[in-house]
């Protein structure tokens, strides 16, 4: 994506100027962008920034809610691409851990399931444990994804995947979010048998091949 | 606070304070604003009535109570620059010549205020994706069922239509040779199979509108020739039913551009329901006139009326009036919603009111202006 177009973009994503995103995110749609790219190159990597900026004192945490608001009213643009996929009868159930309130990363694997033609259930922010585990146990799932952005909810992610590796032994489960980018969190996935994925290429091409 | 500490304060007040200052005169009027107030209005208000700049419908506030405790803080909303209302705690310090008025930001319900609007905006946005994706879950039912409905009908149709054909041949064979009965069953597979044909012609259709393949053959043609020609044909079935049809008026108009085929199969569906539910002895009165860019053709009728409640749903398929069927007579129930999707693809619009006294008056309009060469609209 061409360098100037993104900074127009992120420039007006933390002045709150909804009407120049809308416009970046169009044209990118109009020049047939694949929509994979759009997520990637556009909401994942603005995300990423405007999180940067708020840890750094750029701005405030009122502006990245606000740049955050802007995002999710931002993919639903792109919607009418994600959904015209062909389903191929597989599923996916994808929830934020409990607590946690940054629901978007999750939304956005949702996308992609969908994107690869998968139905891709989404139990929004702060999904309730038991609300977790009946949804696994309503649709079967063929992978369950969990999403974790901020590291203070390692602490009850951990026991969660514990309990529900008991609950539902064969379930195919997977995790992401800035919160696992640490080398030591990532060992200690490894060890308990649920798969980590970085980005949203890596699972577009864990699908490709499930 | 000394006396500089109070000039650098004042100072700091209007050049980078975080809350509202405005100095008013002893009416009212805005004398001086500081640059949070400039940035927060957009503009510079002097000159203006500080009441005009509040949110204020309930008109609880006065200036002149207001000056009278300056300890006591007014929770007023004011409207930014960006047309939001914000909420300030304002306190008022009047002297013999000017007012002063100091205005904090309500930073709790703000803060409640923001928390609630990410929350709304998230279940917002989580409900928008459901829907889209229920949606898009849906159209593509829709698509597979109006496949299932077109493969089913068009397979359904040579056998049916075989069956009605060989009734037929049978009946004019072999007439002398049956008795009464027999010729009897042999007209009623033909007259039922004839109605499943039509059903199965309707099918079809539907199917195909819905599938977004209503093909138009446009072309342009006398409307008033056309309708003409539609009544002659129906001149018949109305004999038959003891029905007169009238053609009461038209005017000269230049060619209208549209489908024949098509628009002579909505011309059929309203002429043959006025002619069905008209009584015996009754009138059908078309008319053909200008309605601004567009011309309509109207077919009044002699029956029962539709009811008011009933109207708009009669353009759904499978729908029907209240009214019975007359006797001897059949409804797929799919002819008016076929109609209604080839005058919308004309991008048209077709209708019905009451007639005055009795009846119904069922019309249908086509843009008098459509280039020849012009896409068909898809019909929703």
């Amino acid at each position: 994506m061409e360098k100037r177009l993104y900074k127009n973009y992120i420039d007006a994503l933390v002045s709150g100027d909804r009407r120049v995103c809308q416009e970046v995110v169009d044209q990118l749609l109009q020049e047939d962008t694949p929509v994979l790219d759009i997520y990637v190159h556009v909401f994942q990597q603005s995300m990423y920034d405007v999180g940067r900026m708020w840890e750094d004192g750029v701005i405030s945490v009122a502006v990245e809610h606000m740049a955050t608001a802007i995002t999710e009213r931002l993919l639903a643009m792109v919607y009418p691409r994600i959904f015209q996929a062909d389903h191929i009868g597989r599923s996916a159930v994808i929830s934020c851990a409990p607590t946690e309130l940054h629901q978007i990363g999750a939304r956005m694997v949702a996308d992609a399931f969908e994107l690869s033609g998968w139905d891709g259930y989404f139990l929004g922010a702060n999904t309730p444990e038991d609300d977790l585990f009946s949804m696994v146990n309503d649709k079967n799932p063929d992978i369950l994804a969990v999403s974790v952005s901020l590291p203070r909810s390692l602490g009850v992610v951990f026991p969660l995947l514990d309990r529900l590796q008991h609950a539902f032994p064969r379930q195919n489960i997977i995790v992401g979010g800035q919160a696992l980018a640490d080398g030591a969190v990532r060992t200690e996935l490894k060890a308990s048998g649920v798969r980590y994925l970085s980005s949203l290429e890596e699972l577009r091409q864990l699908l490709a091949t499930f | 606070m000394n006396s500089t500490g109070t000039h650098n304060f004042d100072s700091y007040l209007q050049r980078h304070g975080g809350i509202l200052h405005f100095t008013l005169d002893r009416e009212g009027v805005v004398i001086e604003t500081n640059r949070y107030t400039r940035d927060f209005l957009g503009e510079d208000t002097a000159g203006r009535q500080f009441t005009d700049l509040l949110v204020d419908f309930s008109g609880r506030f006065s200036l002149s109570e207001a000056i009278k405790d300056p300890d006591k803080p007014w929770r007023l909303d004011i409207t930014s620059a960006q047309g939001w209302p914000h909420t300030f705690n304002v306190h008022f310090y009047g002297n013999d010549t000017s007012i002063s008025v100091f205005g904090e930001s309500d930073q709790k319900y703000d803060a409640l205020l923001q928390e609630n609007l990410i929350q709304l905006n998230t279940e917002f946005s989580n409900m928008s994706r459901d829907l889209q994706k229920k949606t898009a879950e849906l159209e593509k039912l829709n698509e597979l069922k109006n496949r299932f409905i077109g493969t089913a009908a068009h397979d359904l149709r040579n056998p049916i239509g075989a069956i009605r054909n060989l009734a037929e041949v049978l009946l004019e064979d072999i007439s002398g040779t049956l008795d009464l009965e027999h010729a009897e069953i042999l007209t009623m597979i033909g007259t039922a199979s004839g109605s499943v044909l039509t059903l199965l012609d309707d099918l079809l259709t539907i199917a195909r509108i819905e599938s977004g393949k209503l093909e138009l053959r446009l072309g342009p043609h006398d409307i008033v020739d056309f309708v003409r020609d539609s009544i002659r044909m129906n001149r018949i079935f109305a004999t038959k039913r003891g029905v007169v049809v009238r053609f009461d008026r038209f005017e000269d108009f230049p060619k209208v551009v549209f489908d024949r085929s098509k628009i002579d199969q909505v011309m059929n569906n309203l002429l043959s329901n006025a002619i069905k539910y008209s009584p015996a002895g009754g009138e059908v009165v078309v008319s053909v006139f200008r309605s601004g860019d567009y011309v309509t053709v109207s077919v009044q009728d002699d029956g029962p009326g539709i009811p008011g409640a009933e109207r708009e749903r009669l353009f759904k398929p499978f729908s029907r009036t209240s009214n019975p069927v007359p006797e001897g007579e059949s409804s797929t129930g799919l002819g008016l919603a076929i109609a209604r999707n080839i005058v919308v693809g004309h991008l048209g619009e077709i209708g019905i009111t009451n007639a005055e006294g009795h009846g119904s008056v069922f019309y249908f309009s086509l843009p008098l202006n459509r280039p020849e060469g012009d896409t068909p609209s898809q019909p929703s």
